[in-house]
């Protein structure tokens, strides 16, 4: 009786310290676990971090190395280009991009209104056209190739020509997610608006002034300029749901101008 | 931890323990890939990058460019790593708090009133009229991959991952 009992005691407590020795390995490979995941970790966060940081670095060294962008004749400090005269009474600023549907939406529905305004003296625009919208031509950049043929057209031409080379474009806007215009078309249309030197042509099909549509997008992403088109009239903005209305833009012009002439 | 601590987990709870490291490599998959999708896309417009991270208004202008150029580069290694199932508790947790602030970001310009695309896909885009009625519908989106990224935090055991060869197994019968 008595030996029985201690027999089982006996097995009892041998049971106990296997399962100590279980819950200490099973404790021991856990702790090894932990160990070994933050080794990893660190290691992973070594690996982002150069390959993030060597990224950045040759990336942001080789913008800042770029040569100042060549100047364009005929274009302001902020990159625009005025059409109308120089004394007249309202000013308007019009961002745009020669991609963006709404830019051409805004040209279709206000630009011969705003062309008689010009034409009246009353209103002069600096428009000041940027190239975000490289991802909608299929890797063609159409945004950067018209702009840089605005550009060119500027540069060896006058505000005349560049007015009538722009409308051009959005006449004949290529739809988002196609190529776009060839650099050809881009140079028949220059010759079309009255750039018919042959500079012209060599400077759309170089991309003379591709350095300078970048500055010039930089610069109004500085501005805050966070979509197309942006436009202001006499340092107001003019809100898109305003411009889809004639009328009414007009109405503001009028208003611009009789309170700049009193 | 251990089994008897929960008692009688449910047949559910238990068939999850068991095919986790197999499901979560749905997980990772998932995840991974819209990093890298998503990263491809903004490292073709690397200026276009840092233009999106200007427009939510707010880093400060001296973070922008770096922020916007390392941003498209940090998701495609993330992704990567997620997809090859390397330290995945630092990736899962990496990838959730990039989500996190996504969708912080998003909200705060919708509070705010702008109105830009995200650019979580490449391309800030012209103006939309009603860019905020996408909002909603990005960060939910987001809020899926937060999600997803947390499960891979709190579960980072994985099959066919470079961690399984990297840490040693624990028994998952526990």
């Amino acid at each position: 009786m008595m030996a029985k009992s201690n027999r089982r005691r006996d097995e009892e407590r041998r049971a106990a310290a296997a399962a100590r020795v279980a819950e200490m390995q099973r404790a021991q490979q856990a702790a090894e676990r932990r160990r070994r995941t933050l080794l990893v970790s660190a290691v992973g966060i070594a690996v982002i971090a150069v390959i993030v940081a060597t990224f950045v670095v040759i990336q942001l060294a080789g913008s800042s190395t770029a040569v100042a962008a060549r100047a364009v004749r005929g274009s302001t400090p902020n990159y625009g280009f005025v059409v109308g005269k120089p004394g007249a009474p309202a000013t308007m600023v019009a961002y745009e991009d020669f991609q963006c549907p709404i830019c051409k939406q805004f040209e279709d529905t206000d630009g011969s209104m705003l062309q008689k305004d010009i034409t009246a003296g009353k209103l002069k625009i600096e428009y000041r056209p940027i190239a975000f919208l490289n991802q909608m031509s299929e890797g063609n950049m159409y945004s950067t190739r018209s702009l840089n043929a605005a550009a060119c057209v500027s540069n060896f031409t006058n505000s005349q020509t560049w007015k009538l080379f722009h409308d051009l474009l959005y006449k004949d806007q290529p739809a988002e997610n196609t190529p776009g215009r060839t650099d050809a078309q881009l140079v028949t249309y220059a010759k079309q608006a009255g750039a018919t030197s042959p500079a012209v042509a060599s400077c759309i099909m170089n991309q003379t002034f591709k350095d300078w549509t970048a500055s010039a997008t930089d610069a109004a992403s500085k501005a805050g300029v966070s979509g197309t088109p942006t436009v202001l009239l006499d340092g107001k903005n003019v809100s898109i749901n305003t411009l889809a209305n004639t009328a009414q833009v007009s109405k503001l012009i009028d208003a611009a101008v009789a309170s700049n002439t009193k | 931890m251990s089994a008897a601590a929960t008692a009688q987990p449910s047949k559910l709870a238990a068939f999850v323990r068991t095919w986790w490291p197999w499901l979560s490599i749905a997980a990772r998959l998932v995840v991974g890939l819209v990093w890298i999708a998503a990263g491809l896309l903004k490292l073709h417009d690397i200026a276009d990058s840092v233009r999106s991270v200007r427009n939510f208004q707010i880093l400060p202008e001296w973070m922008v460019p770096t922020v916007g150029t390392g941003l498209p580069v940090f998701e495609v290694v993330i992704g990567a790593m997620l997809i090859g199932g390397f330290a995945l508790r630092l990736t899962g947790t990496l990838s959730a708090l990039l989500q996190l602030a996504f969708i912080i970001g998003i909200a705060s310009a919708w509070a705010r009133g702008l109105q830009i695309e995200c650019g979580c896909f490449g391309g800030s885009g012209s103006l939309v009229q009603n860019a905020s009625a996408k909002y909603p519908w990005e960060i939910a989106r987001d809020c899926g991959l937060f999600i997803l990224s947390v499960l891979l935090v709190v579960g980072p055991r994985s099959r066919l991952a470079l961690d399984d060869l990297l840490l040693p197994r624990v028994d998952v019968e526990r």
